[in-house]
C-alpha cells in the first residue's frame, strides 16, 4: 500500500514537471504573426491555461467514470439480460421491436454519416488547393527548404540510389544532344583556337616515321647501303672511342658537341637566311639510350 | 593558336642523336679514304691524260711518260689542296664527306672562310696523320681542328647549314 502512494506520488510529481516542461517549451515559443515579444508570451499563456484545464476536465471524468465503471461491470450478468429482453420483447413482431428500430436508426445514422464524409471530402478537395496556393504564397518555402532540408543528404541518397548513367543513356536522346552541340559550335574554329597543330603534327610526323616512309617510297638500295655506311661508321667511333677511354682511365664522357655560342649564331644565320628551324639534336645521354 | 610551321626532319630516327656532334676517327678515315682515292684517281687520270696527248702530238713516238714520284706527289697535294678549299670553302664537305655525312665548321659552326679551308687543306695535305689525334682527344679533334678551331660534325641533311647540338652535360662516366 505505501509502495503504491509512493508510485502514485512519483507519477503525479512527473506528470507535473512534464506540464512544466511543457508550459516553458510553450511559453518560450512565440506564435506566428505576433511580432511584439509581449503578444506571444500573452498567447502562450492563454494555451497554456487552456491545455491545463483540458487536462484536468480529463482527470475528473477519469475519477468520476471509474466507480460508474465498477458498478457496471457489477450490475452486468443482470442487466445485460433484462437489456436483451427489453431489445426483443416477447409477443411484439420482430420488425417493430426495439432492437430492429434501433438497427434502422442505425442505418439511417451510417448513412448520414457516410453522407457527410463525403460533403466533407468534396469540400475539401474544393478547397483545398486554393487554401494551399494561399498558405504558400505567404510564405517564402525555398528559404525554409533550404534552411530546414539538408539537401546534400537527400541528393547524395538519390544518386545514391539511382544508376545515373543507365537513366541519362535511356531517357536521353543523346545523338541529338551532341547533334545540336556540334550545330552550335563552329569546331574547326574551335580545334584551330585550342589545340596546337604544329606540335600535334610534329607528334603525329614523330609517331608514324614519316621521314622513314618517305625514304623507303623514294630511294634505293645506294641510300640504304650509304646510310648502313654511315651508321656502321658512328657505330665504330663509338667503339674505338670507348676501348680508348677505358685504357686512358678516363671517367668523364668525351664532350663532342660544338660550343654552346653557336647556337645563338646559327639562330641568327636561321633568321636571316630563311631557313627553317633545324631540329635540336640530343644529347649524348639520349644518344646513350639509343645505343 | 600557332603559327610553327610543321617541319619534317628527314634524318633517319637512329641517326638524329649525333646530329651536329662531331665525328670520329672511323667515320672521318672513310670519308679520307674516299677523298684521297678521287685524288688518286685524278691524278693518274691526269698522267693518263697527259699520256693521250703525247700520243696524239707524235702517234709514231709514242712511248708512255715516265714521271718520277715525286711529280705525282706534287700534282696529288696540288689537286688534294685545291679540292679540299673548294670543297669546304663552299659546301662545308668533300664527295667522302657527303657520303659519310659529315661536314667541316669553323668555332661559330658556320662554313670556314676561303683562307680557312685553303689553310686546313694544305695543313691536311702536309700532315694527314693529324687527323689521328682525334683517337685519344676528349672532343675528337684533330691537330688541324685544335690548330684551326674547326670541327667535323654529323650532318646528315642536305642544305648547306650545319645543326644544331644541343648543351651537354659536364660529365658521364664511360661504361
Amino acid at each position: 500500500m505505501d509502495s503504491r502512494d509512493e508510485e502514485a506520488g512519483g507519477q503525479e510529481s512527473g506528470d507535473r514537471e512534464s506540464l512544466d516542461v511543457s508550459s516553458r517549451a510553450l511559453v518560450s515559443l512565440r506564435i506566428p504573426g505576433m511580432d511584439a515579444p509581449e503578444r506571444g508570451l500573452s498567447g502562450s499563456l492563454v494555451v497554456v491555461g487552456l491545455t491545463q484545464a483540458v487536462d484536468t476536465a480529463v482527470g475528473a471524468v477519469v475519477v468520476a467514470s471509474k466507480p460508474v465503471i465498477a458498478v457496471g461491470q457489477w450490475l452486468e450478468p443482470v442487466v445485460m439480460p433484462l437489456l436483451h429482453a427489453a431489445a426483443h420483447p416477447p409477443l411484439v413482431p420482430a420488425g417493430l421491436s426495439p432492437a430492429a428500430m434501433l438497427a434502422r436508426l442505425r442505418g439511417a445514422g451510417t448513412a448520414a454519416r457516410n453522407e457527410l464524409v463525403s460533403a466533407v471530402d468534396t469540400e475539401v478537395r474544393t478547397r483545398a488547393t486554393p487554401l494551399a496556393k494561399a498558405v504558400l504564397e505567404r510564405i517564402d518555402t525555398t528559404a525554409i527548404v533550404l534552411e530546414a532540408v539538408d539537401l546534400k543528404a537527400i541528393v547524395t541518397a538519390a544518386l545514391d540510389s539511382m544508376d545515373l548513367t543507365d537513366t541519362v543513356v535511356s531517357r536521353v536522346d543523346l545523338e541529338r544532344v551532341v547533334t545540336a552541340a556540334l550545330d552550335a559550335m563552329d569546331l574547326t574554329a574551335l580545334v584551330r583556337d585550342r589545340v596546337d597543330l604544329a606540335a600535334l603534327a610534329d607528334q603525329v610526323i614523330e609517331d608514324v616515321d614519316l621521314p622513314e616512309i618517305i625514304r623507303e617510297s623514294s630511294t634505293g638500295v645506294a641510300s640504304d647501303v650509304v646510310r648502313g655506311a654511315r651508321m656502321g661508321a658512328i657505330a665504330g667511333d663509338d667503339i674505338v672511342a670507348k676501348w680508348v677511354d677505358r685504357v686512358l682511365l678516363r671517367r668523364k664522357a668525351r664532350r663532342t658537341d660544338v660550343p654552346h655560342e653557336r647556337q645563338g649564331i646559327l639562330a641568327d644565320d636561321a633568321s636571316t637566311d630563311g631557313v627553317a628551324g633545324e631540329p635540336p639534336a640530343t644529347s649524348q645521354d639520349d644518344r646513350s639510350t639509343h645505343e | 593558336m600557332s603559327e610553327r610551321q610543321v617541319h619534317v626532319d628527314p634524318t633517319p630516327r637512329e641517326a638524329r642523336p649525333y646530329q651536329g656532334n662531331r665525328a670520329g676517327v672511323v667515320t672521318r678515315t672513310a670519308a679520307g679514304g674516299i677523298d684521297y682515292a678521287i685524288i688518286v684517281i685524278a691524278t693518274l687520270s691526269s698522267y693518263a691524260s697527259y699520256g693521250i696527248f703525247a700520243f696524239l702530238l707524235n702517234p709514231r713516238g709514242f712511248q708512255w711518260p715516265t714521271w718520277p714520284f715525286f711529280v705525282f706527289l706534287v700534282i696529288g697535294f696540288a689537286y688534294l689542296v685545291i679540292y679540299l678549299t673548294l670543297a669546304w670553302a663552299t659546301t662545308g664537305r668533300t664527295y667522302g664527306a657527303r657520303i659519310l655525312g659529315v661536314r667541316v665548321v669553323n668555332f661559330r659552326g658556320n662554313k670556314v672562310s676561303w683562307p680557312s679551308a685553303l689553310i686546313r687543306a694544305a695543313f691536311c695535305a702536309v700532315f694527314p696523320v693529324g687527323l689521328y689525334l682525334c683517337i685519344v682527344n676528349r672532343g675528337n679533334r684533330s691537330v688541324q681542328d685544335v690548330v684551326l678551331r674547326t670541327s667535323v660534325i654529323h650532318d646528315w641533311s642536305s642544305h648547306h647549314r650545319a645543326p644544331i647540338s644541343p648543351p651537354r652535360p659536364e660529365s658521364r662516366v664511360t661504361s
